[in-house]
């Protein structure tokens, strides 16, 4: 390897003094980048990055934010021998995530397919199918128990007329995370629609100009040409809907508070309770971390399985 | 091309005030003034004490009158009140006392109040009581101090103390042709039995079938522990006398008092289920509910919205084998840290007084009187609000016993309300499993080793 000799200017750099060097660093591009880009570099080290290697080294620790005690991997040992909790969670948790994606997902692409049509007054539809997202979360939750009432609630009403009597949803254990699951299509018309609908209209129109001309129709072109041109969209989606739906906690936390008996006791409601109802800190950031390794895990094998079934335009992504 | 700014030495020429030194300056300067601790003394050289306290409109009121009152006895001190949503008050509190800026004083909820005074946040009271006197500590309900106390040292006096009554609809009781509870309880036939008897009958249903849907309950249902003196009078206990051990499952009496508590809501169908209350449409205010277990903190809320109907107190029903009610307060407490602890003790003093006291328990009438000077003034016992019945407040104080609450409470609280909501809320399983289930939910814990 050759070693590029230093030259006498360079060797004599220091000796020009400080004053040069601040000089320097005032004429640099980077100087100003850097004092321009620092609030937010000092918000990102202060704020995000600070925090999150301080809840690493809380996790290794006994901490009720009066006393802290440095006590190893102890909380995951805890946790993942001895805390019957920790399971239930994770199990709801995962049951959560296992329905609700899917059919969010579905909901969202079938919704942004109907207002992909060219019809006339598309906007004020496009419009009234996302005003729900708008709703905030707690509102929406308190507009769900009504829904959800056993007795004068919408839903069992709409049972009764067609001769069921319907569950007492969010106060029966067995029906009381079917519940949650079904109030999560409340964001069905939300931002992840707005991202399909973004999708289907960047499709170009000669490929089903093309399609039709070979005879395709309805489902064949849909099949082979829609989902495949989308698949970028939808894999973009899934990553973020399963992230989001492992972190759900307003709605378990607003209306039913992880009951009856833990059957919505979600996996962050159960870190919040840790952490500021029991003041177990130590044990709260170790669950955080085990979510985000379980977060990795998913992110990491559908980016590796993601090949086989996303077609990106214009060539197979690296 | 845009010239860079070396170029243009005089337009940059700030570079020369922009030195690195003063960049760290002035970061360290923000820091510091961020950092800074309030002051204690206001431009008047008047003390300055912060107290921190939650509650409606009305109670945070008359604690601002109670305060101008101090404030025009101390003139050199002055009492910055600032309010919390209850909603978030604990969580504020826990942070504030962990990040070393809480206020000189503080009420902390006795729910919290044995975890918090582990932590030693708070300064002992005892040296300040020593300083006032043998006769000082006299004029107190021994049982609003026990509160107070974490392992023998006084921390915290009690303020806002209450009990758990009935408050009850005077218009339905005659409707349904009953006798007044207040005289049946004056007549000393006020016990479970006749409870249950006035709940079922005071319940209404829909044509006056089983199946009927329900227009009225007799009696609504409370959560754990505001139900324990159900399981007292039935002769039993929750937990054993050093709070390590949940016995509940081991004390048939205990099973009994609890099974005829949920027995109102599952075999006698004169409380509403969770289903029932799932949208609050069985309140007492709204006439649907005859009679409500409930703080005496409720009162002016039931005051303020009450119009169609007269109601007023009686004590939670004697049982087979006892006649306790439950008691519990706040505590008003002095920060650790605190720069003016002797203002602060004259403030908490003058809040835990007579006159204090009086406006809380005689014009609100939302408390039960700590001092045995106030519970004997005329003032007092004299109403011309409702609720009417003061002895009633008094009783309740005499026939109190405080709550199992210890310093894992909110732990071990949460994971008993779990085992128990099939039974209690669902209807499933009997008494006797529910209290199996929780004492080896509960048992576990304790037993476990703390912060895990």
């Amino acid at each position: 390897m050759a070693v590029r000799e230093i030259t006498a200017p360079e060797k004599a750099a220091p000796a020009a003094g400080a004053k040069g060097r601040r000089g320097n660093l005032y004429r640099s591009p980077g100087f100003w980048g850097m004092i321009f880009i620092s609030p937010w570099l000092l918000g990102f080290l202060l704020f995000t990055a600070g925090p999150m290697l301080m809840s690493l080294y809380l996790s290794l620790c006994k901490y009720d934010l009066h006393t802290l005690q440095f006590v190893g991997a102890k909380n995951y040992e805890v946790l993942l021998t001895r805390d019957p909790l920790f399971w239930k969670s994770l199990r709801n948790t995962a049951l959560y995530v296992l329905f609700s994606v899917p059919i969010g997902l579905t909901g969202s692409l079938f919704i942004a397919l109907l207002l992909n049509h060219k019809v006339k007054g598309i906007a004020l539809f496009r419009t009234l199918f996302y005003l729900p997202s708008l709703v905030p979360a707690v509102a929406s939750a308190l507009v769900w128990q009504w829904v959800f009432h056993p007795d004068s609630g919408i839903l069992n009403y709409g049972l009764s007329k067609v001769g069921i009597q319907g569950p007492a949803w969010l106060v029966d254990p067995d029906t009381a995370l079917p519940s949650l699951i079904i109030m999560s299509l409340w964001g069905v018309g939300g931002g992840r629609m707005i991202i399909f609908l973004a999708g289907l209209q960047g499709i170009s129109d000669e490929l089903y100009e093309a399609a039709a001309l070979d005879g395709a129709k309805g489902w064949t072109i849909f099949r082979n040409v829609t989902l495949p041109m989308l698949s970028p969209t939808i894999f973009f989606n899934l990553v973020l809907g399963i992230i989001g739906s492992f972190q759900v906690f307003t709605s378990a936390y607003i209306m039913t508070a992880g009951g009856p008996d833990n059957a919505t006791l979600m996996f962050v409601l159960y870190l919040y309770n840790n952490a500021f109802r029991y003041f177990k800190l130590g044990k709260a950031s170790a669950m955080a971390w085990i979510l985000f390794a379980i977060l990795l895990v998913f992110t990491v094998v559908q980016f590796k399985q993601a090949s086989k079934w996303v077609y990106y335009e214009g060539g197979e992504k690296e | 091309m845009a010239p860079l700014p070396s170029e243009h030495p005089d337009r940059f020429s700030a570079r020369r005030r922009l030195t690195r030194r003063r960049i760290l300056s002035l970061g360290l300067a923000a820091v510091a003034v961020g950092c800074a601790r309030r002051p204690t003394v206001d431009d008047q050289g008047r003390t300055i004490l912060r107290y921190m306290a939650w509650g409606n409109p009305e109670q945070l009121q008359v604690e601002r009158d109670i305060i101008a009152a101090f404030e025009a006895k101390n003139p050199k001190v002055r009492v910055h009140l600032f309010m919390v949503p209850g909603s978030s008050y604990t969580d504020k509190l826990q942070l504030m006392l962990a990040s070393r800026t809480a206020p000189d004083v503080l009420r902390a909820d006795h729910y919290y109040f044995p975890a918090l005074a582990r932590k030693e946040y708070f300064l002992p009271l005892d040296p300040f009581v020593a300083r006032e006197g043998e006769q000082f500590l006299a004029d107190f309900t021994p049982i609003a101090l026990e509160e107070g106390r974490w392992q023998g040292t006084l921390y915290g006096m009690n303020v806002l103390f209450g009990a758990v009554m009935i408050y009850y609809n005077k218009k339905l009781f005659a409707e349904a042709g009953l006798p007044d509870p207040y005289s049946l309880y004056k007549q000393g036939r006020w016990t479970w039995e006749t409870f249950v008897d006035c709940a079922t009958r005071l319940t209404k249903r829909e044509g006056d079938r089983k199946d009927g849907r329900v227009l009225q309950f007799g009696a609504n249902m409370v959560g754990f522990p505001m139900y324990m003196s159900v399981i007292w009078n039935h002769g039993g206990r929750v937990m054993d006398a050093d709070m390590t051990k949940l016995t509940l499952a081991e004390d048939p009496d205990a099973i009994r008092g609890l099974e005829a508590y949920a027995n109102l809501r599952w075999k006698h169908g004169c409380a509403p289920t969770p289903a029932d209350n799932a949208l609050s449409p069985f309140t007492f205010e709204s006439g649907k509910i005859a009679m409500h277990w409930g703080w005496a903190g409720e009162s002016p809320r039931f005051r303020k919205n009450i119009k169609g109907f007269d109601w007023d107190l009686v004590p939670t029903p004697s049982g087979p084998k006892a006649n306790y009610s439950v008691v519990k307060g706040n505590q008003l407490v002095i920060y650790k840290e605190t720069a003016n602890p002797d203002a602060a003790w004259e403030f908490v003093k003058y809040m835990t007084g007579p006159e204090a006291e009086m406006l809380l328990g005689g014009k609100l009438r939302r408390v039960v009187p700590t001092r045995f000077s106030v519970q004997r003034d005329p003032r007092y016992l004299h109403a011309d609000q409702p609720p009417y019945h003061t002895d009633v407040f008094l009783e309740a104080v005499k026939n109190g016993k405080t709550l199992p609450i210890d310093w894992r409470y909110q732990e071990w609280s949460q994971v008993f309300n779990s085992a128990m909501e099939g039974y209690f809320n669902i209807g499933t399983g009997t008494a006797e499993s529910a209290c199996r289930d929780a004492a080896a939910r509960v048992n576990a814990v304790l037993s476990g080793e703390e912060g895990f």
